[in-house]
């Protein structure tokens, strides 16, 4: 563990290589260039390999390819580039590929701006791809947990052979701040991961087993019904398993602003100055967006909680859906959305949450 | 404690660079940390160009924010008005060769001076913003003085060890001045 | 008794092929089979299949390891496999379609990069699986479901020469066109099929062999008539032979 000050988009790709990430593809796009950059400077020496795609959608292909082998693989993008990405997403999924994809989302729709949002709240939840595929999402709210999730995200993504999403934000990507850097696994434990797989099921050497076949989709000895099932199995225990949240100050609160991600920083320091004022609210932060932590807003004490606030850095707002069907009309659930690079300020949101108090 | 400053100024003056030397001193510190966020606008000089930098003891809640503790304006010429950024008990620190006021910015503390002037006078007219790291910290020993002069060395002389010489001139007169500022008060 | 013939190893032992009668996609499986036996690396191969009767129909036929790519990015795929592991023998299996339509940006991106890998490129001037709609190889005049009139080269472009269109790039190393109308020719593309892979296990770079072929079920034609109509339409377009070899 080392104490550095790193940009965001470095200390996703220093992380990414510590935790044994050995292949990277991806192609520019504002705002997380200084991932393929960094990577492109460092892979090499670690023997891994880097390579910029033609396209978005060549270089997640890579990413299937570097995964098909068991070589621990990542690929970075920004919501359109996402969008481009889409369908080998569902690929992965149905494949049951373990790889990490990370999103700094910028504005949209369309190309949107290079503005900082959380524009892509269902893109990253609901709708990654055709055919309803899921996987983790965890949205981490500062660098250092960033990094802590590029690390999970490659042990979780192993576990339950699937892609790992990290939705981060423009803002992430470009801030920098103070992380303790976990120490890099071994090159042997990175070849023992890469072995471990090509015995379990990657494609390449076939001496001693029968062949395999690897699709993104129904294969030749397995109905699509029967790979869906499978694959909702482990949706199910992911959503058993996964679910991750913080609660900041709940226990006397009479009121919650609730907020993920990057958001969730400016929801905290509302929160500080609104308790300094001696107002008894709490904070919700979702920290994996699928699962969706239900169990956190199920947990409120309805007799007390007065309202909720939540709010994000997208307009139409996406998450409070989530919000709402978590809270089931048990208390008022109030918006609080910036769009298009305008980002959240504290002081807006502490306004916002006195008029919900009025 | 969380202290937060924004450096506001146009693309091209060295805010962000500056923002960034006071976080890396910053992280040498035992104990504290650093966020820093810069917002610039489309033209890459010339450009709005906002650094947002926070430093605390304990974990930092938001890394920009609309208003901060110290605002310093490195020139008049921001493309937004930096009144916006102030609070009652902000710091303003203005850099100009003009004669302006407090009251034009509402601001109750306010720290004036001529970067420019004071890098030319030490023969350093790129080390504009070496001057005001220098002032910022002589004003508010925010950060200890000589830890962030060994950060503008490790950051600017990794590449052009030739410049530490004018820096740390460009840095030491500011830092006087910003002591001597605060004193007369 | 002396075994002079016989069916490759590594075919059909769990599945029989899917191809129509006279398609040619089962004589190009077969040859690529013998050609990975003869070079004995069965075991170390990986086959990249696109979608399309490419994909489909030599999903499971070849006793190997077989990777399906989403439609047209085989060789993106392919490209990131072989860098990972050298060791093991990459190709892609791929139609017009697949290749030079939806996969064009990887196809020309994959050759100009030099991989070291094997392209086996069918090229049957329509869309087989889908139902026989026109592909950038369909022939000016010829009608397919999407080109009723017949393909009109000012409207719906012109037939597009994959061996000659990656010729203009500095790195690939291979680039032959064979077909598998009789003995002569199927021994031929052998041959092309052959280098394409010796060249791999070289490490030579991009190789790319393609197979001008039938598609009697969709070209609505017997298969011996299919032959012809690619002796008299197909090979004029595109002739056969070597158009690059480094």
């Amino acid at each position: 563990m080392e104490k550095v000050f790193m940009k965001g988009c470095e200390a996703v790709a220093e992380a990414a290589m510590r935790a044994g990430c050995r292949y990277y593809a991806g192609y520019p796009i504002t705002p997380q260039n200084q991932v393929p950059e960094y990577i492109s400077r460092k892979m090499p020496k670690l023997g891994g390999v880097f390579m910029q795609g033609e396209s978005e959608v060549a270089s997640i292909n890579m990413i299937y390819g570097a995964a098909v082998g068991g070589t621990r693989s990542m690929i970075t993008s920004s919501s359109c580039g996402l969008s481009l990405m889409s369908e080998t997403i569902g690929w992965l999924i149905s494949a049951e590929l373990p790889v990490v994809i990370a999103n700094f989302q910028r504005g949209g729709p369309g190309i949107g701006d290079i503005g900082p949002t959380q524009q892509d709240y269902f893109q990253a939840t609901k709708a990654h791809s055709n055919g309803g595929g899921r996987m983790l999402v965890m949205s981490p709210g500062s660098l250092q947990e960033a990094i802590d999730a590029v690390f999970e995200a490659f042990e979780k993504a192993n576990k339950y052979r699937t892609p790992v999403y990290i939705q981060l934000d423009g803002i992430s990507g470009g801030m920098m701040e103070s992380v303790m850097m976990p120490d890099a696994i071994s090159d042997e434990e990175v070849a023992a991961l890469k072995q471990k797989a090509k015995e379990e099921w990657a494609v390449g050497k076939m001496e001693g087993r029968e062949r395999r076949e690897i699709v993104g989709g129904a294969d030749s000895g397995l109905p699509l019904q029967t790979l869906n099932q499978k694959l909702e199995a482990k949706y199910l225990e992911m959503e058993k398993n996964e679910v991750k949240y913080e609660n900041y100050l709940m226990e006397d609160a009479e009121y919650v602003i609730t907020a993920y991600g990057i958001g969730s920083r400016f929801a905290r320091a509302a929160v500080n100055i609104l308790r300094e004022e001696g107002y008894k609210v709490g904070m919700i932060r979702p920290i994996n967006i699928y699962p969706f932590p239900f169990e956190a807003y199920d947990a409120i004490d309805y007799s007390k909680v007065k309202g909720i606030l939540s709010t994000e850095m997208s307009i139409p707002a996406q998450f409070i859906h989530d919000v709402q069907i978590a809270v089931k009309g048990r208390a008022p659930v109030y918006n609080y959305s910036t769009s298009g690079g305008v980002i959240l300020d504290a002081v807006e949101i502490a306004n916002h949450a006195r008029e919900m108090m009025k | 404690m969380e202290k937060t400053i924004i450096m506001t100024g146009i693309g091209g003056q060295g805010v962000k660079l500056a923002g960034e030397i006071l976080c890396y001193a910053a992280c040498k510190v035992d104990g504290l940390q650093a966020t820093n966020y810069a917002l610039y606008g489309r033209a890459k000089r010339g450009g709005m160009s906002d650094c947002f930098v926070a430093i605390s003891d304990k974990t930092i809640t938001a890394p920009v924010f609309a208003k901060a503790d110290i605002v310093v304006a490195f020139t008049t010429e921001t493309p937004e008005n930096p009144a916006n950024k102030l609070r009652e008990d902000t710091i303003l620190f203005m850099n100009t060769p003009n004669d302006v006021k407090a009251e034009d910015y509402g601001a109750n503390k306010f720290v004036l001076f001529d970067g420019q002037g004071m890098a030319d006078e030490v023969q350093n007219p790129k080390g504009e913003n070496m001057v005001i790291l220098g002032i910022l910290v002589g004003y508010t020993n925010i950060l200890p003085e000589e830890l962030v002069l060994e950060t503008i060395f490790e950051k600017l002389g990794a590449r052009h060890p030739e410049f530490n010489e004018l820096n740390e001139k460009a840095y030491r007169y500011g830092l006087e001045k910003g002591k001597a500022m605060l004193a007369a008060e | 008794m002396k075994t002079v013939y016989k069916k490759p190893e590594c075919i059909g032992n769990k599945k029989p092929n899917s191809y129509c009668p006279g398609c040619m996609h089962s004589i190009v499986v077969r040859l690529v089979a013998e050609v990975l036996e003869e070079l004995n690396v069965v075991n170390s191969s990986v086959m990249f299949a696109g979608v399309g009767c490419d994909g489909n129909g030599a999903f499971g036929y070849l006793d190997i390891d077989t990777v399906i790519s989403p439609h047209g990015r085989a060789l993106a795929v392919a490209s990131a496999y072989k860098r990972c592991n050298p060791e093991n023998v990459v190709f892609t299996y791929q139609g017009d379609g697949d290749l030079i339509a939806i996969g064009c940006a990887e196809t020309m991106h994959a050759a100009n990069r030099g991989e070291n890998v094997t392209v086996i490129f069918v090229n049957n001037a329509q869309y087989g699986m889908t139902g026989g709609q026109m592909a950038p190889t369909t022939l000016a005049g010829m009608k397919t479901t999407t080109t009723p009139y017949g393909r009109d080269p000012k409207a719906d472009g012109a037939p597009m020469h994959v061996c000659e269109i990656l010729d203009t790039l500095d790195n690939p190393t291979f680039l032959a066109r064979g077909t598998c109308t009789d003995p002569k020719n199927i021994i031929q593309t052998k041959k092309y099929i052959k280098q394409a892979f010796q060249n791999q296990l070289e490490g030579k770079g991009f190789s790319l062999g393609e197979i001008v072929s039938a598609c009697p079920s969709n070209w609505g034609l017997s298969p011996l008539k299919s032959i012809d109509f690619i002796n008299e339409k197909m090979l004029p377009e595109y002739p056969l032979g070597i158009v690059r070899d480094r």
